[in-house]
C-alpha cells in the first residue's frame, strides 16, 4: 500500500474489476457453482458465485470518494476565520483595547483562539480522511490481488468440468485450483478488511481524543465563572 | 488607546458570519442524520454520508465498518455544532458591542449637547 500523504481530487482508477470480470464469464461462473456443488466442502461454505458476488458489490470508488468529500467539506466548513471582511474590520473600522481583546480571541496563539481551533480541526480531519482513504486503497489492492488467479480460473473452468466428468484428476483440481487458488484466497480478503477497519478505528479514536483536548481548552478560554458559579462569557464580561 | 469603532461596519461583519453559521448547521445536519436519503445534495455534499451497501451485502465486517464511520460522522457533526455555536456567539457579541457603542455615543453626544446648552 502506498499510503496517502495528501488527499487526491478523485479516485476513479479505483474501479472494482470483479463485476466486469464476472459479466464476461457468466457461463463459467455457473459451471464453477455446479462443480463446487458436486464436491464435499466445509459446512456453510458459499457457492463460488455468491462469494464473488460479495466481492463484486464492494464499491471501492464510492468509499474513496466519500473519504475525499468528507475531507473537502471539513476543509470548507472549518476554513480560517481570518478573511478579507475580518481584516477590513480590524484594520480600518475598529481599534482600542476591546478591539485588541477581540483580535486575541479570534486569532489567539497556541491552542487559544477561534482560528487556532479551526486550524486544528482542519489538521485532524485531514488525518482522518487519510486513514479512511488508506483503508479504501487497502481494500482495492486486496481485491486486485485476487484478479489474476480468478481470471485464470474462470477461463479454464470448462476444462475442469470436463475433467471432473471424466473423473480424472478431479481431486487435484478441486483442491489445488478451485479451493487452493480462489476460495482460500478470497476468504482472507474479508478477514484482511476487518484488520483494515481496526487500523482506521484506532486512528479515528486517537485523532478524536486529541481534538477533545483542544476543544476543552477553547471552552475554558470562552467561559469563566461568576461569584454564583454560573458560567459567564469571556467576551461578554469585558467592561468598556 | 482610545476606543474607535464604526458600529455599522461591526454589524456588517457580524451579519457576514451568518452564512458560515448556516454552513456549519448544514454540515451538522448532513452528518448527524440520514439526510442523504431525503435531500437533494449539491456536489459538495453528495457522497458525504457512507452508504453501508457500498461494502457489499452482509459480510460481518460491513457492520463494524459502518459503526466506525457512524462514530466518525457523529464526532464530525459535533465539531460542526461547536463551530456553529462559537460563530453564533461571536455574531451576537459583536452586535451587542455595536449597540452598546451607539448607546454610549448617543449618551455622550446628549451630554455634550447639554453642556453646550448650559454654556450659551
Amino acid at each position: 500500500m502506498s499510503g496517502f500523504t495528501e488527499i487526491p481530487a478523485e479516485v476513479e482508477d479505483w474501479q472494482n474489476p470483479i463485476p466486469g470480470l464476472l459479466l464476461d464469464h457468466l457461463d463459467a461462473l455457473e459451471a464453477m457453482d455446479t462443480l463446487a456443488a458436486r464436491h464435499e466442502r466445509e459446512a456453510g461454505a458459499l457457492p463460488p458465485s455468491e462469494m464473488l458476488g460479495k466481492l463484486a458489490e464492494i464499491d471501492v470508488v464510492a468509499i474513496g470518494r466519500s473519504a475525499i468529500r468528507l475531507h473537502n467539506t471539513a476543509q470548507h466548513h472549518f476554513r480560517s476565520i481570518i478573511d478579507d471582511a475580518y481584516e477590513d474590520l480590524m484594520g480600518e473600522h475598529w481599534s482600542g483595547n476591546l478591539a485588541d481583546t477581540f483580535r486575541n480571541y479570534m486569532e489567539g496563539g497556541g491552542f487559544h483562539g477561534v482560528d487556532q481551533y479551526l486550524r486544528l480541526l482542519r489538521t485532524f480531519t485531514e488525518q482522518q480522511a487519510r486513514a479512511f482513504l488508506n483503508m479504501g486503497e487497502y481494500v482495492k489492492e486486496q481485491i486486485e490481488d485476487l484478479v489474476p488467479g480468478l481470471r485464470e480460473l474462470l477461463g479454464n473452468v470448462a476444462t475442469y468440468v470436463q475433467m471432473d466428468e471424466q473423473a480424472s484428476g478431479v481431486k487435484h483440481f478441486i483442491d489445488e485450483v478451485l479451493i487452493g487458488k480462489f476460495l482460500v484466497r478470497a476468504q482472507p480478503v474479508l478477514a484482511a478488511l476487518a484488520l483494515a477497519i481496526s487500523w482506521t478505528l484506532e486512528t479515528f479514536f486517537r485523532v478524536g481524543k486529541s481534538l477533545e483536548g483542544s476543544r476543552a481548552f477553547l471552552t475554558d478560554y470562552d467561559h469563566t465563572f461568576d461569584a454564583y458559579g454560573q458560567p459567564v462569557s469571556y467576551l461578554g464580561q469585558l467592561s468598556w | 488607546m482610545a476606543e474607535e469603532m464604526d458600529p455599522g461596519e461591526v454589524r456588517d461583519y457580524a451579519a457576514h458570519l451568518q452564512s458560515r453559521i448556516d454552513d456549519a448547521a448544514n454540515q451538522e445536519y448532513m452528518l448527524a442524520t440520514d439526510a442523504d436519503k431525503h435531500t437533494v445534495l449539491d456536489d459538495m455534499e453528495a457522497g458525504l454520508v457512507m452508504q453501508s451497501e457500498w461494502f457489499g451485502p452482509g459480510p460481518s465486517w460491513q457492520e463494524s465498518l459502518s459503526s466506525v464511520l457512524e462514530e466518525l460522522y457523529m464526532a464530525r457533526a459535533n465539531e460542526a455544532a461547536t463551530v456553529k455555536n462559537k460563530l453564533a456567539f461571536i455574531k451576537e457579541t459583536l452586535e451587542d458591542f455595536a449597540d452598546k457603542w451607539e448607546t454610549d455615543e448617543a449618551a455622550a453626544l446628549n451630554e455634550f449637547a447639554g453642556l453646550e446648552e448650559e454654556m450659551r
